[in-house]
This record gives C-alpha cells, sequence and structure tokens, in this order.
C-alpha cells in the first residue's frame, strides 16, 4: 500500500516539476483568488456560537433575554482618594457622569446609546409614602449640604435593604454605578421588517387586505373569569436575538472610557494617561475598577485578540530563525514559510467561502496549519540535506528525499486528519467547525508540501557547505542515542518510567474549571478588579431562576409571592459564600406593601389576593421599568435573581444543579394546586461555565476517540499488533506529561488548555510514523535491526529534531499572550512537542531493540 | 365647535392622557373636519398637515366607557391569509372615564377613571389634576379600595415614558401631546385607504424630542377629508418595526368622528392591545365636583353618578 502511495506521489512529483511553470502560475491564480474571500469571514464569540440553534439551554436563555431584557451589565466601581465616598465633590462627579450618559444613551448616533439604564446611589429607585403620597423617586434628590443632612442621608442609605454592597461598600470607600445595557437582547434584525421596506414597499392593499377580522382576541367566558389557561410558552417560537459582534463592544468601551476621561473618571491601571496631568488635576481625579461582560468583551477583542497577531508574528520569526539554524539556508528558511502562509492563505479562504462562522478557536486552527506545514517541509527539507550530504545532486536528494518522506507525510496527514475528524462528532459546534477546517488546512500544508516545496527547490536548491558534509552538528547526539538505546536500554527506560511513575500520581488531581479569574495574567487591571468588586460588591455573576406558572396573572398569587421569597432566603440561607443577594418580586412588593400602609411591621406578602392585586397595581403604576425586570407582562411567569461571587465552573455547576432541586422543593405545596408551574435556571455566567465544561468533557472524549482511532490507523498501517502497541508508547506519553503536570501543579484546564492535546498527539503521531516508515523501509531492504534503526535515526533523527526545536520555541511565543489559558496551552505544547521527541528518540529504539532480543516479529522486520 | 378647538389647543394632552386614556386615543386619531375639505385646494405641506392632525379638538368634556385586551399573539395562517390570534387568552380590563375642563385657578383640566374589572382590582380609582402653567406637572391620584388607601402617585419625571397603560401596549409616550416643531416631515406618497384617499407622511423627531423619544422615525397614513391619523407605523431607533397602530369602527358623535376600536400591534415583542370604547359622550353635563379625593373614595357614589351621565 505505502509502494502504492510513493507511487502515486511520485507522478504527483514528476508532473509538478515538468510542468514548474504552469502549476506555479495555477497555485498562485488559486491563492489568489482564495486570498480575496479571506474578508468574508465571520468571527462571533457569543454564547449563541457555542451550541446547535435547538438546543435547550441556550433556548431559555432566549426566553429570559426575550422577557427581561439583557442581563449584560457593567458595574463601575468608583473610589473617593479622600475617603468617603458620602461627599458633596464625589456626589456631584457621579451625578455629572450619570447626566452626560444618559444623554449619550438617548442619542442614537453614539455607541452608548446600547445602555438601557444608568443607576448609582444617586439615581437608584426609592419607593416613599410621605404625606399620602407614594412617590417613585431617585434615592439623592438633592445633595446633602450640612452635616446633619449627610448624617441623615447615610443612616437611611444604611436601612434601606440592599442599597449597602449594590451601590456603597460597607466602609464608604466605593460606590459602584450599574450600567445596563441591551446586548444580546434585541430581536435579530432579520425578523423584523425594516422601515425602508415598509413604508414604501407595503402599500394601500396591505392595509386594505388586513382587517379587523385578522385579529383575533377570544373572548371566552372562561378567560374572563379565571384566566385558567396561561400562555403556553412555546420556546421554539421566541425569536431569535441579535448576538453582538465583538467590535461592537470594542467600540462601546472605547467610548464609554472616554467619557468617563472626559469626567475625571480614570481606569486604576490607567497611570500614562495621567502622567500629563497636573497635581491639581490629580486632586480632581476619580479612579475606577469595571467589570462585566461587555467590559470583558471588549477587553478581550482587544488585547487578546489583537495579541494573536503579535504572537503569531513572534512565532514565524522564531520558527524562521530556527529553520535558518536548522539548514543553514536562505532556501531552508524561505521555503517552509511559503508553504505555510499559501496553507494559510487557501485554508482561510475556503473558510471565507463557506460562510461558517468561526470562534477564537481559528487562532489555534492557525496555528495548526502552521505546524504542520512546517513539519512536513522539515522532512522534506531534512530529507534533502541528509542526501546532499551523502554527495548525492540536487535533483537526485530531492527524489530521494521525496520517495521516503512523501508517503510518511501523506500517512501523518491522513492520522491527523483521522484525529481531527473524530473531534467532528463532538456536540460542540465551534469544535466541529475547528476541527473541520483545520484538517482541511492540514491537507493544505500536504500538498503545498508536496507540490511546490519541490518546485521551490528546484529553482532555489538547499545548499550545503563542504564542512557540514562531513559532520552535521546533530551527528554526535545522534549516535549517542542510539548507542545508548542499544546498550543502556535500562538507562534510557528506567528514568521515561520514574517519570511515567511520578507523572501518573499527579492525574488524579487534574481538574477542569474554567474562571473568570483565571482567564487574564495579573497587570491588566483584570483580576484585581474582579477581586475586589467581589470584596465590596459581592461579584458580578448571576444565576437567573424563571417560574413559569403556566397561567395569566398567575404570579399575582399570595401563596406563589411566599414561595418565591421563601426561595430567595433559603438560597441565600443555604449558600452564603458563594450567594451574595437575591431580588425578585417578592421583595418588591413586600417593600411596596410596607410603604402603602406606612407600616414597617407589613414588610410582608399581604395574605389577599385584592390587597396583593393593588398593591402589585400601585408598584407598577409607581415604578413600571422595575417591574418590567423581576415579571413578565403577562404576570405569568416571574423571575428571582441570585446574585454570585466570582467563583470557577467547579463551584457553580453543583451549585447550579441544586438550585433548581431546591426550587422544586420550596414550591412542592405551591405546585400541588398549580401543577402547571415549570422552573428554567439560567444566566450567562453559569451557562458559559456549564458550556466550557460540557466542551472539555467532551475533548477528552474525544480525545479518547482519536487515540482509539489512530491505535486501528497504526494496527492497519503496521499490520501487528505488537507494533501498533508500541507505536502508541510514546504518543502517550506526552499525554501523560501534560495531564501529570497540570494535575501537579494545580493547573486548571478548560476547553482553551485542552486543545494542546490534540496538538500533542498530532505531532507525537506524526514523529512516530516517520520513524516508523523509514524503519520499515530498511528492514524491508534488508538492513537488520541495529542497522535499520542507526540509519532511522540518521535520516529521520534530524527532522524529528529540528520540527520539534522548531515548533516549541514557535508554540512558545503563546507564553506572551494576556490570556492565562493561552500562556497554558504554549508552555505545554512546546512541553509535549519536546518529550513526544524524547519519546521518539529514546524509548521507541530502546523498546524495539528489547523486542528484538525477545524474539518478537516486530524487531524481525513484522512491520511489512 | 370654537370652544372645542379652543380646549384642545389648550390641554396638555399628556397629562389628560394619563387618566382619560381613550379619550386622549380618539382625540390623536380623531381630528375634526376642516372648512373646505372636500372642495380641491392647494397641497398642504406635511408640516401643515400634522399641524391640523396635532391640533385636534374634542368637547368640553366627556365619559367613555372602555374594554381594553392585550395577549400575546401568534400568527395563523388560514386560506392563504394570515391572522394574528391571541395565544393566550387576553388580558382585560375595563373601566370608565370623565374629564372635564376648567380653565381657572391654576387648573387646566381634571379627569378621573374607574376600574370595573378585573374583579380584584374593581373600584380602583384615578384622578389626575393638570396645571395651565407650561412645564407644570400634572398631580395623579390612586385610590386602592382594598387598603383604603388614597395615594398621590409621584413618577420618575425625567425619564422616559416608556410604562404601559394597564398593561397594554400602549405606552404613555405613545399618547403625548405632540408639537408639530418636535418633527421633521416628509410626504412619502398619496394613496387610498378603503376608497379614503390619505397622506402618507413620515415623521422625525428632532432636538429634544429626538432624545427622549424611543422611536426614531414614524409613518402616519392621515385622511385628506379628516385629518384622522389611520394607521401609524413607529420604527426603532435602528428602523425596525416595533409598532403598528390601526383604528376602525369610525362613527360621527356630537360632530366629531371618533374611532371606536383601535388595535396596536408591537411586532418586536409579538403582543398586541385592542381599545374598545363602548360607549362615547362627547360635551356630557356633570359638575366639575365630581372629579375630587372624596368622590375617588367612594366607589358606590361615583358608579351611580357615572351611571347618571351615561343615562343622561
Amino acid at each position: 500500500m505505502v509502494q502504492k502511495l510513493t507511487q502515486v506521489l511520485l507522478k504527483v512529483f514528476s508532473f509538478a516539476t515538468n510542468n514548474r511553470v504552469k502549476t506555479l502560475l495555477a497555485m498562485f491564480a488559486a491563492t489568489a483568488l482564495l486570498g480575496f474571500s479571506i474578508p468574508k469571514i465571520k468571527i462571533d464569540q457569543s454564547m449563541d456560537s457555542w451550541l446547535e440553534s435547538g438546543d435547550q439551554t441556550i433556548q431559555v436563555f432566549r426566553l429570559f433575554r426575550y422577557l427581561y431584557g439583557s442581563d449584560e451589565s457593567l458595574i463601575l466601581m468608583y473610589k473617593n482618594p479622600k475617603g468617603n465616598i458620602f461627599n458633596p465633590d464625589t456626589f456631584q462627579k457621579v451625578q455629572a457622569l450619570e447626566k452626560i450618559l444618559n444623554e449619550k444613551r438617548m442619542d442614537p448616533k453614539s455607541p452608548l446609546k446600547r445602555i438601557k439604564r444608568v443607576r448609582s446611589i444617586l439615581s437608584a429607585d426609592y419607593l416613599e409614602s410621605k404625606n399620602d403620597s407614594l412617590i417613585n423617586r431617585p434615592f439623592v434628590e438633592k445633595i446633602p449640604s450640612s452635616k446633619e443632612e449627610w448624617k441623615k442621608l447615610t443612616k437611611k442609605a444604611l436601612e434601606e435593604e440592599d442599597m449597602k454592597g449594590t451601590f456603597f461598600s460597607d466602609d464608604f470607600q466605593y460606590g459602584a454605578l450599574l450600567i445596563e445595557t441591551d446586548y444580546g437582547a434585541r430581536v435579530k434584525a432579520s425578523t423584523l421588517e425594516k422601515s425602508s421596506q415598509s413604508s414604501e414597499g407595503k402599500g394601500p392593499k396591505d392595509l386594505e387586505s388586513e382587517t379587523d377580522e385578522d385579529f383575533s382576541f377570544e373572548e371566552s367566558p372562561d378567560s374572563n373569569s379565571e384566566m385558567a389557561r396561561g400562555k403556553i410558552i412555546d420556546l421554539d417560537k421566541v425569536p431569535e436575538l441579535e448576538s453582538p459582534q465583538m467590535e461592537e463592544y470594542v467600540v462601546f468601551i472605547d467610548e464609554l472610557k472616554k467619557v468617563l476621561e472626559e469626567n475625571n473618571f480614570y481606569h486604576f491601571i490607567d497611570k500614562d494617561s495621567l502622567k500629563e496631568k497636573s497635581k491639581n488635576d490629580l486632586q480632581n481625579i476619580v479612579s475606577y475598577h469595571m467589570a462585566g461582560n461587555p467590559w470583558l468583551m471588549g477587553f478581550f477583542a482587544k488585547i487578546i485578540l489583537k495579541e494573536f497577531g503579535l504572537i503569531f508574528i513572534l512565532s514565524m520569526i522564531l520558527i524562521l530563525g530556527s529553520l535558518f539554524y536548522a539548514f543553514r539556508s536562505f532556501s531552508g528558511m524561505l521555503w517552509p514559510s511559503v508553504v505555510v502562509i499559501v496553507s494559510l492563505i487557501w485554508t482561510m479562504g475556503f473558510i471565507g467561502l463557506s460562510g461558517i462562522t468561526q470562534t477564537m478557536m481559528i487562532n489555534i486552527l492557525a496555528f495548526m496549519v502552521l505546524a504542520v506545514g512546517v513539519a512536513d517541509s522539515i522532512h522534506l527539507l531534512s530529507g534533502v540535506r541528509y542526501y546532499l550530504r551523502q554527495n548525492y545532486s540536487h535533483e537526485e536528494a530531492l527524489l530521494l528525499s521525496y520517495k521516503k518522506c512523501a508517503s510518511s507525510i501523506a500517512l501523518t496527514t491522513v492520522t491527523t486528519m483521522a484525529g481531527l475528524g473524530s473531534l467532528t462528532f463532538s456536540p460542540v459546534v465551534p469544535i466541529k467547525v475547528f476541527a473541520l477546517f483545520t484538517a482541511l488546512g492540514i491537507f493544505f500544508a500536504f500538498l503545498m508540501t508536496i507540490i511546490l516545496l519541490p518546485i521551490f527547490l528546484t529553482y532555489f536548491p538547499l545548499k550545503v557547505k563542504e564542512h557540514e558534509k562531513k559532520k552535521s552538528h546533530l551527528d554526535p547526539i545522534i549516535t549517542k542515542m542510539n548507542l545508548w538505546s542499544k546498550t543502556k536500554r535500562k538507562t534510557v527506560i528506567i528514568p521515561f518510567l520514574l517519570v511515567a511513575v511520578t507523572l501518573s500520581f499527579g492525574i488524579p488531581k487534574v481538574f477542569i474549571d474554567t474562571n473568570m479569574i483565571n482567564m487574564v495574567k495579573p497587570g491588566y487591571g483584570f483580576i484585581e478588579s474582579y477581586k475586589t468588586i467581589d470584596k465590596y460588591f459581592g461579584g458580578t455573576a448571576s444565576i437567573e431562576i424563571l417560574l413559569d406558572t403556566g397561567k395569566i396573572d398567575g404570579v399575582k398569587d399570595p401563596q406563589f409571592l411566599k414561595s418565591l421569597d421563601k426561595l430567595g432566603e433559603t438560597i441565600q440561607g443555604n449558600w452564603p459564600d458563594l450567594v451574595s443577594r437575591v431580588y425578585s418580586l417578592s421583595k418588591l412588593t413586600k417593600k411596596s406593601y410596607k410603604t402603602l400602609t406606612e407600616n414597617d411591621k407589613n414588610y410582608i406578602i399581604p395574605g389577599e389576593k385584592n390587597i396583593l392585586d393593588q398593591t402589585l397595581f400601585s408598584f407598577e403604576t409607581a415604578d413600571p421599568n422595575t417591574r418590567k425586570l423581576v415579571v413578565d407582562d403577562d404576570w405569568q411567569m416571574a423571575r428571582l435573581t441570585v446574585s454570585l461571587v466570582t467563583k470557577g465552573s467547579k463551584e457553580y455547576n453543583p451549585f447550579n444543579d441544586q438550585i433548581k432541586l431546591t426550587a422544586e422543593k420550596v414550591f412542592k405545596e405551591y405546585k400541588k394546586g398549580n401543577p402547571n408551574l415549570k422552573v428554567h435556571s439560567t444566566g450567562m455566567v453559569p451557562l458559559m461555565y456549564k458550556m466550557t465544561e460540557n466542551i472539555s468533557i467532551s475533548q477528552i472524549q474525544s480525545f479518547g476517540i482519536i487515540v482509539g482511532v489512530i491505535s486501528i490507523l497504526f494496527l492497519f498501517l503496521f499490520k501487528s499488533f505488537t507494533l501498533g502497541l508500541l507505536a502508541l508508547i510514546p504518543n502517550l506519553f506526552p499525554i501523560l506529561v501534560i495531564l501529570g503536570l497540570t494535575g501537579h501543579f494545580g493547573i486548571p484546564l478548560d476547553s482553551d488548555t485542552l486543545l494542546v492535546v490534540p496538538i500533542a498527539i498530532g505531532l507525537a503521531v506524526d514523529d512516530t510514523i516517520h520513524f516508523l516508515m523509514h524503519y520499515q523501509t530498511l528492514r524491508e531492504e534488508g538492513a537488520d535491526v541495529g542497522t535499520a534503526l542507526d540509519k532511522s535515526c540518521r535520516e529521520v533523527g534530524h527532522a524529528l529534531i529540528y520540527t520539534s526545536f522548531v515548533l516549541s520555541l514557535g508554540f512558545l511565543a503563546f507564553t506572551l499572550s494576556a490570556s492565562k489559558p493561552f500562556t497554558y496551552f504554549g508552555i505545554l505544547s512546546s512541553l509535549s512537542i519536546f518529550t513526544a521527541l524524547l519519546a521518539d528518540l529514546f524509548l521507541l529504539p530502546t523498546i524495539i531493540y528489547w523486542l528484538e532480543k525477545r524474539k518478537l516479529p516486530v524487531a524481525q522486520g513484522g512491520l511489512s | 365647535m370654537s370652544s372645542i378647538i379652543h380646549l384642545i389647543q389648550t390641554f396638555n394632552l399628556n397629562k389628560l392622557c394619563f387618566l382619560s386614556f381613550s379619550f386622549c386615543l380618539f382625540v390623536f386619531f380623531n381630528s375634526p373636519s376642516l372648512k373646505g375639505e372636500e372642495k380641491k385646494v392647494e397641497v398642504p405641506s406635511p408640516k401643515e398637515i400634522m399641524k391640523k392632525t396635532f391640533n385636534r379638538n374634542e368637547g368640553k368634556s366627556s365619559y367613555v366607557s372602555n374594554i381594553l385586551l392585550s395577549c400575546q399573539f401568534e400568527i395563523v395562517k388560514k386560506n392563504n391569509k394570515s391572522k394574528k390570534k391571541c395565544s393566550s387568552p387576553p388580558r382585560i380590563k375595563e373601566f370608565k372615564s370623565i374629564a372635564i375642563e376648567i380653565q381657572k385657578d391654576s387648573i387646566d383640566a381634571k379627569s378621573l377613571s374607574l376600574i370595573k374589572k378585573p374583579a380584584s382590582e374593581k373600584g380602583l380609582g384615578f384622578m389626575q389634576v393638570d396645571y395651565i402653567e407650561e412645564g407644570k406637572s400634572s398631580d395623579q391620584w390612586m385610590f386602592l379600595p382594598a387598603l383604603k388607601k388614597t395615594k398621590r402617585v409621584v413618577g420618575d419625571e425625567d425619564g422616559p415614558k416608556t410604562g404601559s397603560f394597564f398593561g397594554s401596549e400602549i405606552s404613555y409616550e405613545d399618547i403625548e401631546k405632540h408639537h408639530e416643531n418636535d418633527f421633521t416631515y416628509k410626504l412619502i406618497k398619496e394613496e387610498k385607504i378603503k376608497e379614503t384617499p390619505t397622506w402618507v407622511i413620515e415623521m422625525t423627531p428632532t432636538g429634544k424630542k429626538a432624545k427622549t423619544r424611543s422611536y426614531g422615525k414614524s409613518t402616519s397614513w392621515i385622511s385628506k377629508r379628516s385629518y384622522i391619523v389611520l394607521k401609524t407605523e413607529h420604527y426603532d431607533k435602528r428602523g425596525f418595526l416595533l409598532k403598528t397602530f390601526k383604528q376602525s369602527n369610525v362613527e360621527k358623535i356630537n360632530g366629531i368622528w371618533i374611532a371606536k376600536r383601535m388595535i396596536v400591534i408591537n411586532h418586536q415583542k409579538s403582543r398586541m392591545s385592542m381599545l374598545k370604547l363602548k360607549s362615547v359622550l362627547i360635551n356630557p353635563q356633570f359638575s366639575e365636583d365630581l372629579i375630587s379625593l372624596r368622590a375617588l373614595k367612594d366607589e358606590t357614589f361615583l358608579e351611580s353618578e357615572l351611571q347618571k351621565i351615561h343615562g343622561k
């Protein structure tokens, strides 16, 4: 089979090299054409992109946002440098800032039009009953002017439930400005009618044809009395909501920062902007921390995504440098780069043409194509260099190397593609898309290596200097390695075993966790902000519990609201370390009833239905905007918001699972008379965590499949069970290294870090295949085990060392990323590539020798 | 008629509308017939058309008995025709309203509404007093019979008026009094709706209005005969259709055209509301003392008085 493959590839080779100009022109035209499709690539990092559109989790989340609006808020935590924020100067600044933000949000041309509401201690809703008046007013109507007034205001603020910890900290050092946005909650534009179509396209025909009879307000007798039947909330019918693009967040955050700076609010990390300020100006500055999804997205788009470009360039420089070091030739440096760039253009062009939306994983895809492209080229170039050193001519060296390597490259391409192919079974859409296009990219890298690289080498051949022909700088190392595997097997195997045993103890300690705080390295103001906001304001995340009573006005029931109140208390009582606050209609009802009756003892849910109804009526009349946030327009579905301290998925996920059970328990009595009650839990951060955990688990499962697929491929390829198993050992070693180290060092595995595994497996497998294919060919040619191993080490060893060296360095560039998971990804990738090399060069030959000693078939040429 | 015109010109409709909601709606949608409207005259400018539409007039006093239905709708296709149908029983509110022009002691007008249905809200009443002084907020009182409390309601003055009336799809913003200088106008086309010739005018808010209005643009179909707004489409700031107002069952009462049925469709929330004016009286006779806190607290008395007005 391998021979047939080699023959086919040789035909490709002779066609390409005999029609150099034509082939190059055709490739150039195709590359140019595909290049034009690159700008069509769409990137979406929203949660919707991670799941199939019919997924119920996302449907509930969409329903939640459709009913109550977006939960993407920003919390701006400001600090008064002089101490207490309850002072005229700070209040005036906050007031001025709020005023301008409110103006901007109403300005259709401003990016800040995405703001729905701004609240602070000054503007917080305050329902008051005074002289027979029910007043819904801002908490601070007038900034106090005397000490007495300040004292009174402070006392009132402390008395008001949830004011402390929401708008100011316990010690009055920090204040919070809450900025609510409409991100992710606007109905998707495509489902709506655009103005131009309507006013001009729609004519009188429509007006005439649509009569009153086209609107049916069923007025059956039963509907008038008890409202027995509620609206059926059909998750499939919830309109699609817009998913904001990363770039929108950047524009929004930039504008917000600009407005803040104009009002003397500076991010605490933004020391550069303050350098130019005079002493007087500095006294006027209010420093702030910021958190919340729009900030997070803006940060990722601006810092992390842009960083990828730099990391890629740095990686390329490192790779080019190491290529030059390896081949000491300009051609050796240039051609692999061209192969990689053309492969990338083709891959990206196809992505653009396909119209399939990508996620941030497209960056990893680019690196995979880069790694494989470089590795393929190195193998061919290294072979050419080997034969040039044997004094073959350029043409002969190229042909011989092609003969030996091309089939190995084809096989490694097939195995890597097969490995990635197994990822396409993942339920996670971006992983599927990633696997599909990475497989395509790897195929293109192979294509460029077998077509373009030989043509390039005929124009600008690889050069080997005379003194290098005699001795290569790697020769002594390879000789030693070979000697060790032959004579000092124990010296080789024992350290590997020791390392393996030590690392295996780390495996049970491996844990999967996605945590906002662990996403970014310190120094970017990110962790610092989350930690400070957690400390003073109880976090930024929330779980939303939706309780569908199944009937219109079902929420207006004393028993329901009492249960809702109890649920809030139970949740807060059971998880005090995690839950910072609960907020629902029950609290607002109690507050309204107390205010209406002007009796502090009446901070309760009224037991009589008509009293409750009228309390709720007055609440809705006084504060319709807050009503919309806690119950839907039909009073059928109530919302309970559970605010959470920032923790990882390890803590959130079990909590999320428990919360529904708690709700079922609390509402058990109510459910007896209202069997249609349905409980849903949703919320952005917990959902994101749940999804990333699912992604991680599915990744791990997929890796199991990859190992299985590769084992089968090995068995098929080498037609030997022993060799198939044998080939697996050096490939499993890097995985053991990754898992052992992450376990020992407490590095959390998340979906980003776990991407290292397919890369590690892919590259390790490639090395093994190259080595064993050479060994197999040599054995078939009649060489004994010793000679075959020695020659394989010499012929392939160089290529293996070069690729590992080049790629390890290339991946190390990731350590410069602000993202912690990507840093771990860089370190672990480098380490796994390096350990795969050690295993292939030391462990594999040692095992083959050991098998030969025991006269096992593999050592006697069982490879054929 | 002059008194009616005078009334309308001095009324702050926004304030009055809070109480006498239906009154407002027909004021907004039913402008008076103008002298010489049938004659072929020079086409007025879109601004002039809208000025005439805004400066509508109604009686010196009014009595309206209303039913307001709201629901989530679904589109059902039948015989190649789509029909909007409530996907659940509609929420129903029935209420009666009276309004009267005062024009003395700084008081502009007073109005009162009394809820009849649903049962749990029966007897719940609203009273509103509007003042002559420009910019002065109206006072609103609410009587909660179950709690036996009268409360003056003071809302957020600066906030956008997005609160909905009785949970319907009509927001206070929809019934706000407009001034012709609040918008720029464009006559898009002229077309007939059921034999009635209309001007189709696009209105874009300007200046302060552009900031406080949640609609980016509105298109209205104005009857050339009566200056009645037959239909309005409101678009959000992104340019997508948000709400459509349609009205029908037009009748002439005391010489004034009244639409007794109005449908509001919120396209983005898939909700619709229908307001039916069960009975309308223009210029009924009643004492202004009827609109008082004392009367508000006495449902039985108020009900019998309203009955009397209706019976007259």
